[in-house]
Formats: C-alpha cells, structure tokens, sequence
C-alpha cells in the first residue's frame, strides 16, 4: 500500500487521470441505475407469507392497489363532489398502468336494484346527478349494500373512494407519478373536497420517491455543510475538499458497480452513498491532520510516506474492521440487506484504496499552506490543551468514571431490553403529509386499508353448500368482532344481497340463499351481471376456494402479528374441515418486519463477532479487543434505549441504521487506543500514553465525530420520518461513541500488553 | 384565385369521395356480415369451456335457440350442465335500433326477471365474450376502414378496422377478418385505450350446415389474464321450425327438451 501511495506522489498527474477515467467508467453506468421500490422484494421469493399472499393474489386476480378518495366534511354526496369522483375514476382508468374494467369506483361498480319483475344492473353514479337531491338518491341507494357501505363510501357519505388495481408487470414509479402530478395539477376544490391518497402502490411509490428526492435534496447540503466545516478547520479550501472527493468517488464507483451489475437500488442500498460519505471522510481527515503537524520541513513526497506510514496501521484496521463488519451482513437472507451489506464493504475498500492513490497524488501536487511552518509537532492547540487537562483530571479517578460508565451501561441495556420490533410502512411519513393524513382518515370512515386475506381451501362445488357458507358467515362475524378488525367480506354478502335483491328487495330476505341450487343460479346471475373480475375476487369458478376480506383499521405489524394466532383458532372452531390460511399484505408485512429486524440483529451480532475476531487477532488480547467494542456496544444499546423512551420501536431503517454505528464507533475506538499503545510500546508510562493518544488521535476523533455529526443533523428537514430519524440517531451514536472512545485509555492501563507484540511493533 | 380555390375544392371533394368510398366498402362488407342470411332460426347445443390462466377448466352446457326477423333476432339459452344451474334460463331480444332486451329466469326463484342497465361491455355470464362481442354490436356502431386484403389460414379474407363511435368503449379499436367468400368474420382483435392487444377471437371450426356456412367452434382469448372461453355448437340445424313462441319472456321458465 505504502509502495503504491510512493508511486502516486512521484506520477501523480498519471494516477490522477487513471483513477479519472475508472471513475468516469463508473459514472457513464450510472444513468443505467435501476430501481425496485416494491416491499415485498424485501422478503426472500421462497418465504411462506410471501408464497402464501402471492398463492391467493395469483389465483383471485387480486393486484396491488392505488386508491384515491373524495372527502368532504359536509359529504360528497352533491353533484361536484360526485363529479369529482368520476374524473377520478376516468383518469385512473385512462392510466396504461391500471386495468381500466378492474377499477372499483361508484361509477364503474355495479349495484343490483331488485324490482317486482325487474334487476336494475348498473353503477350507482352511471349518470351525474343534477341536483343534491339525485346525489342523495344514490347515497341512499349504495348504503344498504355492503359492497359499498364502509368500503368504497364511508358510513357517513363524507368519504367516497375509488381502488385502481395494477396490472402485472407495471412500474409503481410512473403510476405513482401520474397519480402525483395529476393531482397537483387539479385545481383547489373550492366546495371544501379534499383528495385522500393511498393504497400499496402509492405508498411504495412515495417511498422510494421521497427518500431518493429527499437524498437528492438534503445530500448536496450535507456535503457543504461538511465542506464549510472542513474549511473552518483546515482553513485551505483544498485539503477540505479532499476528503470529500474520496468519498464522493467512492459512492460513484460503487453504484457504478451497482449499475454494472445490473442489480437494482432498494430502499436499504438508497443509504449507501450516506453511509460512504460518513465512512470515508474520516481517514483522509486523519491523514491531513497528521500531515499537517509535520508543518513544511521536509518535502512534499517524504512528508506524504512518512504521514501514511504512521497511520497505515490505524487506518487499515478501521477499514477492514469497517469492512468485515458489512461483509458480515451478507449473510442475511434478505437481499437488499444482503447487497447494502456488500456494496458498503466495497465502497469501503475503495475509500481504503483512494487514500493511498488519489490522495498522496492530489497531495502532492498541492502546494502546503505557508502557515503550516509555524506548526509545531509538538506545540499544541485550543483543544489540545483541554483534552491534557480532562485526561489528567479523568486519570485521577478512574474509580468513578467506571461508575458513570457502568451506571450508563446499566442503564441502557435496561432501555435496550425493552425495545419493540415493529413496522408501519405510513409511519414513514410525517404527519401533514398526504399519505400520512390520508391512511388515518380512511382507516376511521372506511373499513380500514391494511388488508388480510382468510384463504378458504374445500371440495370442489362446496362453497354452494348452504351449511358451510353459514359457518363461514359466523366465522365472518366473530372475526368483526376482534380488535382492530374493520370491515370483514366475503362470498356470503353477496350472496346474502342478491337473495334480497331477488326477492323483492326486502331487508328480511337479506339471508343466505336456502338452497345449493339457489347459491349456484344466484353466483351465475352475479356473474352474469358484470366483469368476472367483480366476482372473482371473492370465489373461484370451482366454488372450492374462497377469499374472506379482512380489513385492519392499522397498518402496524404488531396488529397482524398479534390477530394471526386469533384467527387460526377462530376458523378451527367455526369450520369443520375446511382448511383456512390466513395471509396477505398484512400478514407478509409483519413477516417481513421480524424476519428484516431479526435478520439484521442476528447480523449485527455477526459482524460483531468478526469485528470482534479481528481485533483479538491484532491485539493477542481478548480484553483488548472488549475494550475496543465497548463505544460500540454502549452507542448501540444507547440508540436502543432511546426507541424506547420515546416511544418508538426498532423497524427496518433503524435496524439498518445499527450498522452505522459499527462503521463509526470501531474506527474512533482504535484511534485511540492505538495511539496509546504505540506510546506505551515505546516506552512512555499510563499517563503520558494517554495523555499522547488524547491529543493526537482524541482532538481527531473529537473533530470528526463533531463534523460528521453536524452534518448528520442536517437530514432531520427531510420530509422522510426515517431519514431524519437517521439523522438524529447517527449523529447521536457518533458524538456518544466519540466520548466514550476518550475514556478507553483510563482503562487500558489496567490492560497487560502481549511482549511478542509489542517487539514485533517496535521494530 | 378563383381557379385555385375551384382545384381546392375539386381534390378535396375527390379526397373525401376517396375516403368515402373506401370507408363504404367496409361498411357495406360489415353490413353483408350483419345481413347475412343464417335462416330463420335454428337450434343447438352448445358447449361452453371456461378455461383460466392455470390451465383449470369449467364447463358448461346450454340449448341455443334463435328466431330472426330481418336485423331483429331473439336467443334463448337454457342450461343443461352442472346441474345446479339445469333450466336456468336467459332470453335476448337483440335490436339494430335500440337497447338489447334481456330476461332471466332462475328456477329456484320459480320468476322470470327483466334485466335492464347492464352494460354492454360487459362479460357474458363469466366469459370472455361481451354481450357486444357475442353478436349484440351493429355494424352502425363504429367506422370501418378496409385496411387490407390478405391471406388467413388459406382463406382471402378482408382486413377490417372498425374504431367504435362512443368514447365510453373500452376498445381503440377492433380488427375484423371478413372471409371474402361468404361474408363470415373469421378473426378478430381488440385493442385497448393504449393500443394494446387486449382480446383475440379466432374460428376454430367452420362447417356447412344446411348449405350455410357455419362457425362451429370459436374460441376468445384475454390476452393480458390468460383466459379462454371456448364455444363449441354442436347438432345445429337451421330452420328446425323453432317457435318463437318460446323466445318469448312468458315462456321462459318452461324448460325446452
């Protein structure tokens, strides 16, 4: 490493244009990036929730959905808000995306009116009302069909909505941004209409949106808030910019890499360019800082080598640490994870490979400040001079700061111990925002959106059997019953209103028909009397499987999980034989939330035992290496217990997030700790190491960790609850880790030292 | 500029004559389809197969009977096959004029209901077919351009394109290949808003019946789902004497033998 960072300061012009053109063949893939928004690729294609819920999708024709809905707090039911609703409907159909005869909406749905010798077969809305009085007419119509009733309009007539279901194969992102722009291009309802948004495919859509507009946004200022940062410190435009370039080439080479690869970009592998960006800066920040304290004595090219040469062990334990740490997240069954995992551990050796090419080259072609010669490597700063003084007054009582730290410890693997695991895929959202605001309201006026599907599977033709749809309907009604349970449909309301619709369309008559000869001739008329597709999401033409539709009034993971159990035992106790699955988005989701949450926690505890590993392999020492991790471990059980005092819970981006923390809090761990090991080797006593390994490797931590913090702080504007959560939480772990890795020297004076290496590394 | 504005006006009244007669000759074939004669009425069995993305069948068998009466022609479909739905009954008075009429009679419900409102782009009975694609649409209702003349299976055959005049039609526009013949439509493709391929309707089998050239087996294929409904008709016989009494509604819910 040293031999090729020798070569790229004496040609640098030459190692420039290589790495130029390497990156510049990086960057002409880049253009070619693919994406892939949707959840469900989260959870590996061979998971049974995900077999399950594609199983019943695949067979009742059942796809993702937009929903868009109408509200009005005085009630949609008037002719402009009726009207609103149909060009809804007409645009969704309009959208090459959407399977225009699958849209439910008032005016594409049909409602069977039952006369004396007649069936009126048609949408409620087939014509726009003139007056308030027809628009009543039709809410007085829909209302006493519960395939209306609390699932396209609200109990209440203030909520109308319209479900546009996705064809195979369609791209959420375009749908969703037709949805987006048409809706912003409508103009302001002034009769006080306002447009709700949700369902899978705009949510999924808006998710991958806003993160990557959010990162488009947000990232450009992050990187000049660091860049001013770094200005202010190294008071050269220059050296500041340095360490931005190695990062930013190194997220261009990886996505390049990404894009070669033709692997598309997940939500999780959106955050790698952060995650490089954090990484990276520090070693060429502790390069310059070193560099800089040898002043101007000597020339560029020797100053540059011996620089390197005193930070090559330091830096290449950080990165391989760093590294290992990701590589270990491969093993995750969850691809996404698996390529975060990955791509970062190969960002990360860029970024290792950079700091001995192209900075020694740019360096060397930099002329040096000229007040670096009144740099003295011994005289030191501001900062300098506070940390000797905190060092001294921290090595007089070592006793109580293992007090504090224990008390801390304690403390947060209390916090951490209570953490929750769960997901709520709206919840990432803030509130103000549509699909925030939207969900909630839907969920209160319409059944609720978060869907569960009940697979019912028996013989062939027995769902006309009148005995076993009378269980189904119990089963259906002690389902309703549950907490958090919405509305609950099947094949029995149908049938149970087209017997009232058929005879005479009285409320007494809305019973399940008395006879499999009468259920038959009622599905053929049902089929008749529109699109297959209306019948076909609730029982196959086999009449052997049927599909109940269970609507949860939340889209937590905790509610699915904890209704799944329930469930089973009310359709063991309903039903005879009939086998019943229950699955879906719902059930998938929560699948998806402990498997993703788990997963990464199990990999976390991987990538630590190789950091681990590694450390014990460099030291000879297990209480080294302990020593090492404990600013690991304190800010990830410290990140834990603040979830938990706030309320909150562990989902998939903060589970992702853990693994920051191991990128940062390991590499300002060793800093220190190495720069108080080679004072020691070379014969310094406890006091002097410490207070060495303080000012020359602490001031560093200190400042990177402050940087790289405020930095972080920046992505709390994000409109994006997880990226300001992010935010917040990694700059927390990198100040917390940043302090506790100060104190590690106090306790290593207890540490004996491994002589065989300690010859080994002063020779 | 006089004579200018004469030369406009000639090429483009030539134009429109063009344009006129062209669209004439496939309006008049779409018509000679339409007015084709097919007997007075006629009987069989039909075999309807239902047949989903996974391969897995369903099958049903009815009674076809029709009577016409110029451009007016009455069908009567009565099951046979499941069981359960044996002398389930469904009657269409289909008119070149006006609105289609349409009876059902369901045994169990011992009534015959007029149905009324349902649209005509609509399945029918959980095919494949629409009322419209099964006969119910008038070559009245679009504008048919001949778009080519061409080979099919060893048949010349016209190449039609018809773009349907209501904008509320979920079809761009449909493509009819007219058997040059005997005015008989041996294919058809249906095109979606975007121009897609959504439907396909090919003749399986045609055989003369009675001096009649007749489609006795066709089949219409969802092209996006992957759904078939195949309709086969056998024992046809044309001008069997049928009575129109049975097409009417009354005598619905008097099964035929």
């Amino acid at each position: 490493m040293i031999w090729l960072a020798r070569k790229s300061s004496l040609f640098p012009k030459v190692a420039l244009l290589l790495l130029l053109f390497m990156t510049l063949a990086f960057l002409s893939r880049m253009p070619d990036l693919k994406v892939d928004d949707e959840i469900l690729n989260m959870i590996p294609n061979d998971h049974p929730a995900r077999l399950l819920q594609e199983k019943i999708e695949e067979e009742f024709g059942i796809r993702d959905l937009v929903i868009l809905a109408v509200e009005n707090n005085k009630g949609v039911f008037n002719p402009r808000s009726l009207e609103r609703v149909k060009l809804l409907t007409d645009f969704l159909q309009s959208l090459p995306e959407i399977i225009p005869e699958d849209v439910v909406s008032l005016t594409t749905t049909d409602n069977i009116i039952g006369l004396e010798n007649e069936l009126i077969i048609r949408p409620p809305l087939q014509q726009l009302p003139e007056n308030r009085k027809d628009a009543l007419a039709i809410y007085n119509e829909v209302q006493s069909n519960p395939l209306f009733n609390n699932r396209i309009v609200s109990e209440d007539g203030k909520v109308v909505a319209v479900f546009a279901p996705l064809a195979k194969g369609s791209t959420r992102q375009s749908v969703y941004q037709a949805v987006t722009e048409h809706i912003s291009s409508l103009p302001v309802a002034t009769n006080g209409d306002r447009i709700l948004v949700s369902g899978k495919v705009m949510i999924e859509g808006a998710l991958g949106y806003s993160m990557r507009s959010d990162l488009r946004r947000l990232g450009p200022i992050v990187i000049a808030v660091l860049l001013i940062l770094l200005v202010l410190y190294f008071r050269h435009i220059g050296l500041a910019l340095l360490p931005v370039i190695t990062a930013v080439v190194s997220v261009i080479w990886t996505m390049g890499l990404l894009s070669a690869l033709n692997i598309p970009v997940y939500l999780p592998t959106t955050l790698i360019p952060v995650m490089l960006l954090v990484i990276g800066i520090t070693d060429e920040v502790h390069l310059i800082a070193v560099y800089r304290r040898m002043g101007l004595n000597g020339d560029r090219h020797t100053n540059l080598i011996i620089a390197l040469q005193r930070i090559i062990r330091p830096i290449s334990l950080t990165s391989i640490t760093t590294a290992a740490g990701f590589i270990a997240l491969s093993v995750s069954p969850i691809l996404p994870l698996k390529h975060f995992g990955l791509f970062t551990a190969f960002g990360i050796a860029v970024a290792y490979l950079l700091t001995f090419t192209l900075t020694p080259a740019y360096l060397s072609l930099m002329q040096r400040p000229k007040r670096w010669a009144q740099l003295q490597e011994n005289k030191s700063s501001v900062m300098e001079q506070r940390l000797t003084k905190w060092a001294i007054n921290l090595a007089k009582k070592p006793g109580k700061v293992a007090v504090v730290l224990i008390t801390t410890a304690v403390f947060v693997a209390w916090g951490a111990s209570a953490t929750r695991v769960d997901e709520n895929w709206v919840n990432r959202f803030k509130p103000g925002h549509v699909l925030y605001d939207s969900d909630a309201i839907l969920n209160q006026s319409l059944g609720g959106t978060t869907m569960l599907y009940g697979h019912i599977i028996t013989r062939s033709g027995a769902l006309k059997e009148p005995r076993l749809l009378k269980q189904i309907e119990q089963l259906q009604t002690a389902i309703s019953q549950l907490p958090k349970v919405g509305k609950v449909t099947s094949i029995v309301d149908l049938l149970k209103r087209s017997n009232r619709v058929l005879n005479n369309d009285d409320p007494a008559n809305e019973v399940l028909p008395a006879s499999q000869q009468a259920v038959a001739q009622q599905l053929l008329l049902l089929e008749a009397s529109g699109d297959p597709n209306d019948l076909d999401i609730w029982i196959d033409g086999r009449q052997h499987r049927a599909v109940l539709w269970i609507q949860l009034k939340d889209p937590y993971a905790s509610t699915a999980r904890d209704l799944l159990p329930q469930l089973k035992k009310l359709a063991t106790d309903y039903l005879d034989t009939e086998q019943v699955d229950f699955g879906g988005p719902a059930d998938v989701n929560a699948a998806m939330a402990d498997m993703v949450v788990s997963s990464q926690l199990s990999s976390l505890g991987l990538s630590f035992t190789v950091v681990f590993l590694v450390l014990m392999l460099l030291y000879r020492s297990v209480l080294w290496a302990l020593l090492a991790l404990l600013p690991l471990t304190l800010s990830l059980l410290m990140v834990f217990a603040v979830l938990t005092l706030s309320g909150r819970y562990i989902d998939i981006p903060l589970a992702v997030l853990a693994s920051i923390s191991l990128g940062l809090a390991v590499d300002y761990a060793i800093y220190v700790l190495d720069r108080y090991r080679s004072a020691r080797i070379n014969g310094e006593q406890h006091y002097h190491a410490m207070q060495q390994a303080l000012i020359k490797s602490g001031s560093i931590v200190l400042l990177n960790s402050t940087i790289l913090a405020i930095g972080f702080s920046i992505l709390v504007f994000s409109n994006f609850a997880p990226l300001t959560a992010i935010g917040l939480l990694t700059a927390g772990v990198l100040i917390f880790s940043a302090l506790i890795s100060l104190l590690l020297p106090l306790f290593a004076s207890r540490l004996s030292f491994n002589v065989a290496i300690t010859k080994q590394e002063s020779d | 500029m006089k004579v200018y504005y004469l030369i406009f006006i000639t090429v483009v009244q030539l134009l429109s004559q063009i344009a006129f007669a062209q669209n004439n000759d496939a309006t008049d074939i779409m018509m000679a389809v339409e007015k084709r004669d097919v007997g007075q009425d006629e009987r069989a069995d039909v075999l309807m197969l239902l047949i989903d993305a996974d391969g897995e069948k369903r099958e049903r068998k009815l009674i076809r009977l029709r009577c016409s009466e110029g451009r007016e022609e009455k069908v009567r479909l009565q099951f046979q096959f499941p069981p359960d739905l044996r002398d389930t009954a469904l009657l269409l008075h289909d008119h070149a004029d006006r609105d289609d009429d349409r009876w059902l009679y369901l045994p169990t419900l011992r009534k015959v209901k007029r149905i009324s409102g349902a649209q005509k782009y609509r399945n029918f009975l959980g095919t494949d077919f629409t009322y419209d694609e099964l006969g119910g649409r008038e070559p009245e209702e679009d504008i048919h351009t001949l778009e080519s003349e061409e080979q099919l299976d060893g048949k010349a055959v016209y190449r039609i394109r018809s773009v349907p005049k209501e904008k509320e039609n979920p079809y761009e526009y449909r493509l009819t290949w007219v058997w040059k013949n005997t005015p008989v439509v041996l294919k058809e493709e249906y095109y979606d808003r975007h121009g897609r391929l959504k439907k396909r309707m090919q003749v399986l089998k045609l055989k003369t019946i009675q001096n009649i050239p007749t489609v006795i087996k066709r089949e219409m294929v969802d092209i996006p789902e992957n759904h078939r409904t195949v309709l086969s008709f056998n024992n046809l016989k044309y001008n069997t004497g049928v009575s129109s009494r049975l097409l009417h509604p009354r005598k619905l819910n008097r099964p035929v033998k």
